[in-house]
């Protein structure tokens, strides 16, 4: 568990430090941030991660676009990526999902379903 | 030629009562429009008044998110130093328990209890800091709310300044530009969503699809 690289992706200084602290509780100590789709693409294919959550409504780019970006980038399209959002309207929900995002998580959240929300996502990758 | 006389003067009479009837319809529409011109006239002042206040109430709104974001990142600020002292704290009462299981064994119990007594209130310490940042995620919600609230008044002023300038005859203002930040406009607290456990199945079943 420790050993996995999360990358956080949320334009919300306070979201990505309360998701930060969340995932050190939980365990997952190396995690690095990004506050909008294009910082995150340059740090996934800079620094590298395992693992991605990332918001949907953002500026520069939103998540679903990210999303999509990701699949569509060879080196990328395994990457494992929970989305967590504001959004639960479940038309939203049903976009996110062919976009091609492994699990929804709607905010506010609590510690535990972000965690079992990874594990469930990490287990099925 | 009588007969046709006596048909011409009824029509006559009707059509000039048809005449006078709109006549009459014409004045009181055209009465209308001009009481209407009046009145919009004399509203345009309160508009432009009124339209002037809103980006007053927006950067109201604005300073509203700005506080609540510095408020919240102080009370990141503490419930983190919480944490970082408390996760010395639980290191240090455990590196006791060990030293107390190398102690005298008539006085093992008695320093066990304290221990757990104060092992069980470090923890709960950490808990109701972890719950402090976790209800702290209202900031990301409300702001998203109140920006959706700034976009809807920009609206309304850009509205209200077309009917003022439509009234005057001026030039129409272009359309409010959308604010740097995207924002969901259903953001709530209270979830009116989707649950959970339905979004849960809702993946299950989309990726046992694909």
């Amino acid at each position: 568990m420790a050993d996995i690289k999360i990358l956080a992706v949320d334009d919300s200084p306070t979201m990505r430090r309360i998701i930060v602290n969340t995932l050190k509780r939980a365990g997952y100590a190396n995690v690095i941030e990004a506050e909008n789709g294009v910082e995150a693409l340059g740090k996934l294919r800079g620094e590298g991660a395992d693992f991605v959550i990332t918001d949907w409504n953002m500026p520069e780019m939103d998540g679903l676009t990210f999303v999509t970006q990701v699949r569509g980038d060879d080196a990328l399209k395994g990457k494992p990526v929970l989305m967590v959002t504001t959004r639960s309207v479940k038309e939203d929900i049903v976009e996110a999902l062919k976009a091609g995002v492994n699990g929804y998580v709607v905010k506010p959240f609590s510690p535990e379903t972000l965690s079992e929300k990874i594990s469930q996502v990490l287990n099925n990758a | 030629m009588p007969e046709p006389r006596a048909t011409a003067e009824p029509q006559d009479a009707f059509e000039s009562s048809l005449a006078q009837a709109i006549r009459g319809e014409m004045a009181a529409l055209v009465s209308s429009v001009e009481r209407l011109v009046r009145d919009f006239a004399a509203l345009t002042h309160p508009i432009s008044e009124s339209s002037a206040k809103v980006p007053q109430a927006t950067e109201q709104l604005e300073k509203v998110t700005q506080q609540t974001e510095q408020a919240t990142n102080q009370l990141l600020d503490t419930a983190e130093k919480i944490v970082d002292r408390d996760g010395k704290l639980l290191a240090s009462l455990q590196e006791i328990r060990r030293w107390i299981d190398a102690a005298e064994p008539e006085q093992r119990q008695a320093m066990r209890d304290r221990l757990d007594e104060a092992l069980g209130w470090a923890q709960a310490n950490l808990d109701d800091a972890f719950d402090i940042m976790n209800t702290l995620q209202f900031q990301d919600i409300t702001a998203q709310q109140i920006q959706h609230a700034s976009q809807l008044l920009d609206e309304i002023q850009y509205r209200l300044q077309n009917l003022v300038s439509a009234v005057d005859g001026t030039e129409q203002n272009p359309p409010p530009v959308l604010k740097s930040r995207v924002y969901d406009p259903n953001a709530s607290i209270d979830r009116n969503g989707t649950e959970q456990s339905e979004i849960d199945a809702l993946v299950q079943s989309m990726t046992k699809e694909q």
